[in-house]
């Protein structure tokens, strides 16, 4: 009996320590009153459209990487501001974003799309579908002239337009990647390798701007031979999903091996049955047969990657989206004591010494709205992102608010004034992403970082994006990025949607790993998956290209 | 109308079954949320199945989406991948039911033979512990086990052997399913077993002694033609299921490498319905397939339970 009293005891103490250590985390929220007041009145003159909102209403959104434990609607200063100027709050749902798709499409064909979905990954055949069923909400056709800040950031995404004609209308709002500032000419993909520069200097590797699969192999058989990190049989050579070693052996330099592509002569192809396809599957298959790769990397998941890189320091390289250089700093700062020296981050180029890739698409995420949506509603939230993706709502996002975040000198400039021991930033990142999830992604001030805000890190961040991405210009030819066929694009039929189940992750691991000659085994492939490849095929010829049979 | 009511009141199979079931009401009044559970769940939605004849569009719902015959039903015998799915759920499932459905029934014979309670009741207890592990759990055990930096691979470089892909090898990812199967969830189905060996009358046991049976004639000649029809019952059971199951255990612990040659019609159904643009109509096709070729086995089963001696799944009930 005693000895349950002592646990009942206990139980009791760790729920008030913890119950403690939660009051004592929200502590942190406080702002100075006076502040807050000053802080809400300047924001309040940012927004210049003029508008009143006297009724209060609740707008219910839907999108992947929220955490469904912060309280969004009065988390941060930022966040108090802008439910109390647009006078609203948010119903959130957060989907989880292991398997968003999965749960969007759920939620969209059991008719219960929440008034704005937010949805990153999507096959744009699959949103023609739903469009022609009534689905989603159309846009006002003077969309355009009443949020000119939004119409100005879908003019910078090619897709919004080509789908704004084949549906006759404006049904998304796709969330544009760079829009305030543009590294070069042409948007390419942030994918990038990050590689061991001790190690490399070790083993005396040339650390250059760009690698090919066969200059990364060369690398990975050397340290491989010499350990230059005294791993042992724990060396993974290259740690990389799946995904990304697909990107590294065939994608970077035949980006059409896995897409129905249109040739000069307008004739479809398929990608996969190209010799250049296999010549890529056949780097891959040596790469797994030398050990140069994780033996197991078809269970890796991109995470396992990078922590097997940056945490556990047992890979000599990795593939990864470019961002993830901050997580790489981190790992090896905080769990292998190595500065930023340890480690090279390159761009990802094909075995010509060019960069290959098909022409950016320049958004991530679409915004779409619930058939039923009420006008106000959407007007009210049309507000919001149109305040979010001007200058001035720009300049909040990054900077947070005055008097909170930052403030100006005597001298007109501006200098950063937050304390983040005192209270959160305005634009905390706990409680902002569902503002930076809105209109604009936050990447060209990643490669541009706001001189108010340019902390040391961040410099360096934008640094190590520009380095990659200025690499990436640097190869291109003329045929480097492959435009898309706008005339076929969105073509939808029960041809075209038998495409998508073809599973390409599971065929080239199975390819690579499999026994037996691997290119019979590609043409096995090639021959299983006649049926669904040569009636879409046939269909586009027929539909697209007049002079075919 | 009435003259048929009466007849059919008086028939005296259903009289008795009224009788029965008046006699015994306060027990048949506990079984009344499963039964409204099972209207609201598995009866209601069944509904639905004329989608397998229809071209789904989510704004007109189920009731006014156009009619499309068998439209569904030829994509669905035109996809490889479906036919092959069959065969792999075939395939596991008959290998499943000879390694891990006696599994559960020889745990019962032998936990009951065990004297000691207190060592009985501790075992028991482990053994159906994992059973409420999710197999996310299980899943992410097994991968930490048997991958190539796992404890086996330690285990086995630590003793000079080569390292061994478990994960990737699909000659032994069935096994995997099996043993996994019968790890996780041998010791929980164990306990319907003990609870029909629990109600077969001691005396038995006593005369055996005293006639000079061992143990293990014991066990043969009383126990397990005691719980015979608990075991036919699970067994029909498990063939009404034969077309199924597999979801959650395969999901968790498949790979790409895996992913083709481990996908039964669950997962099948689960890929075309939301892992690519869905047809409802298609995917409720296979699933009504499915449902029907199970309860054509579970009938079949049932009967030769029935001949066999057996008491079927409705007790002997006509």
């Amino acid at each position: 009996m005693k000895r349950k009293n002592l646990i009942a005891w206990l139980v009791a103490l760790a729920l008030l320590l913890s119950g403690t250590a939660l009051a004592a985390e929200k502590e942190l929220v406080v702002y100075s009153e006076e502040d807050l007041a000053r802080a809400k009145e300047y924001t309040d003159t940012l927004d210049t459209s003029g508008k009143t909102y006297d009724e209060h209403l609740t707008i219910e959104l839907a999108t992947e990487m929220l955490d469904a434990t912060q309280d969004y609607n009065q988390g941060s200063a930022g966040s108090q501001w802008f439910t109390e100027h647009f006078n609203f709050d948010f119903d959130l749902v957060a989907i989880p974003d292991s398997n968003a798709n999965d749960k969007i499409r759920t939620m969209i064909n059991s008719g219960e799309v929440p008034d704005v979905l937010r949805w990153n990954g999507f096959d744009i055949n699959e949103i023609i579908s739903y469009i022609d069923q009534g689905l989603f909400y159309r846009l006002p056709d003077d969309w355009e002239e009443r949020w000119p800040n939004i119409a100005h950031t879908q003019s910078l995404v090619p897709v919004a337009d080509a789908l704004a004609e084949k549906v006759d209308g404006t049904y998304g709002l796709f969330r544009v990647v760079m829009y305030h500032y543009y590294p070069g000419d042409v948007v390419v993909s942030h994918n990038s390798i990050y590689i061991r520069e001790d190690w490399a200097n070790a083993v005396g590797f040339e650390i250059k701007d760009a690698y090919t699969p066969s200059e990364l192999l060369e690398y990975a058989r050397l340290i491989k031979e010499q350990d230059p990190g005294q791993v042992g049989a724990n060396l993974v050579p290259i740690a990389s999903d799946t995904g990304y070693l697909a990107n590294l052996f065939l994608g970077s330099t035949y980006p059409q091996y896995n897409q129905i592509y249109r040739t000069e002569d307008g004739q479809y192809h398929w990608g996969f049955s190209d010799p250049q396809t296999l010549e890529g599957l056949k780097l891959w298959k040596e790469a797994y047969d030398e050990g140069l790769i994780s033996p197991e990397f078809y269970v890796y998941s991109e995470t396992d990657a990078v922590n097997t890189f940056s945490i556990s320091g047992v890979a000599g390289a990795v593939l990864n989206p470019g961002s993830v250089c901050a997580a790489v700093k981190d790992g090896f700062a905080n769990d292998q004591g190595l500065d930023e020296t340890a480690w090279h981050q390159a761009a990802m180029i094909g075995e010509d010494g060019y960069y290959h890739d098909y022409a950016n698409d320049n958004f991530w995420g679409v915004t779409y709205f619930s058939a039923d949506i009420d006008e106000k509603v959407f007007e009210r939230y049309m507000d919001i992102v149109d305040f979010m993706v001007s200058d001035n709502g720009a300049d909040f996002r990054c900077n947070g608010m005055r008097y909170i975040d930052w403030d100006f000198n005597e001298d007109g400039t501006r200098s950063m004034v937050y304390d983040t021991s005192v209270y959160r930033r305005a634009s905390d990142s706990n409680f902002w992403p569902v503002y930076t999830l809105l209109g604009a992604c936050g990447d060209d001030n990643g490669f541009n970082p706001d001189p108010v805000d340019a902390s040391e890190d961040a410099l360096f961040y934008a640094n190590q994006l520009n380095a990659v991405y200025n690499a990436k210009l640097s190869r291109l030819t003329d045929d480097s990025i492959i435009e898309r066929d706008w005339e076929s694009y969105g073509f939808s039929s029960d041809a075209q949607t038998a495409l998508t189940a073809i599973d390409y992750r599971t065929i080239m691991a199975n390819l690579v790993v499999g026994e037996g000659d691997l290119e019979e085994n590609w043409q096995s492939i090639i021959s299983e998956n006649a049926y669904i490849i040569d009636p879409a095929l046939q269909e586009l010829n027929e539909t697209f290209n007049s002079g075919a049979e | 109308m009435s003259a048929r009511r009466t007849l059919a009141a008086n028939a005296p199979g259903r009289r008795n079954v009224w009788i029965e079931v008046l006699k015994n009401k306060e027990i048949y009044l506990l079984a009344l949320p499963a039964i409204a559970w099972y209207i609201v769940f598995c009866y209601m939605p069944m509904g639905g199945l004329t989608l397998a004849f229809k071209s789904f569009k989510t704004r007109l719902g189920i009731l006014a989406s156009p009619w499309n015959g068998t439209t569904n039903f030829e994509s669905l015998f035109r996809d490889p991948a479906f036919f092959r799915s069959v065969g792999i759920t075939l395939w596991i499932n008959f290998i499943e039911l000879l390694l891990c459905f006696p599994a559960p029934i020889l745990l019962a014979l032998m936990l009951n033979e065990l004297r000691m309670r207190r060592y009985k009741k501790l075992l028991q207890t482990v053994y159906t512990f994992p059973h409420f592990l999710s197999w996310v759990i299980v899943g992410s055990i097994v991968k930490n086990l048997l991958s190539v930096d796992g404890v086996v691979n330690g285990l086995m470089a630590g003793m000079g052997l080569d390292k061994v892909s478990f994960l990737g090898n699909k000659d032994l990812f069935r096994p995997l399913i099996y043993i996994s199967e019968i790890w996780k969830e041998a010791g929980w189905s164990s306990i319907i077993y003990l609870a029909a060996i629990s109600g077969i009358d001691p005396q038995l046991y006593e005369v055996a002694e005293i006639d000079g049976a061992s143990r293990f004639q014991r066990v043969v000649n009383i126990t397990l033609p005691s719980i015979f029809p608990t075991i036919a019952v699970m067994l029909i059971l498990q063939m009404g299921g034969i077309m199924g199951g597999h979801f959650d255990q395969i999901y968790n612990l498949q790979n790409d490498v895996i992913a083709s040659s481990a996908e039964t019609l669950n997962l099948y159904i689960y890929r075309i319905t939301f892992q690519r643009t869905p047809n409802y109509g298609f995917s409720t096709a296979v699933s009504l397939f499915c449902s029907v070729i199970n309860m054509v086995l579970l009938m079949s089963t049932n009967k030769v339970a029935e001949r066999f001696g057996g008491t079927g799944l409705m007790g002997g009930v006509k």
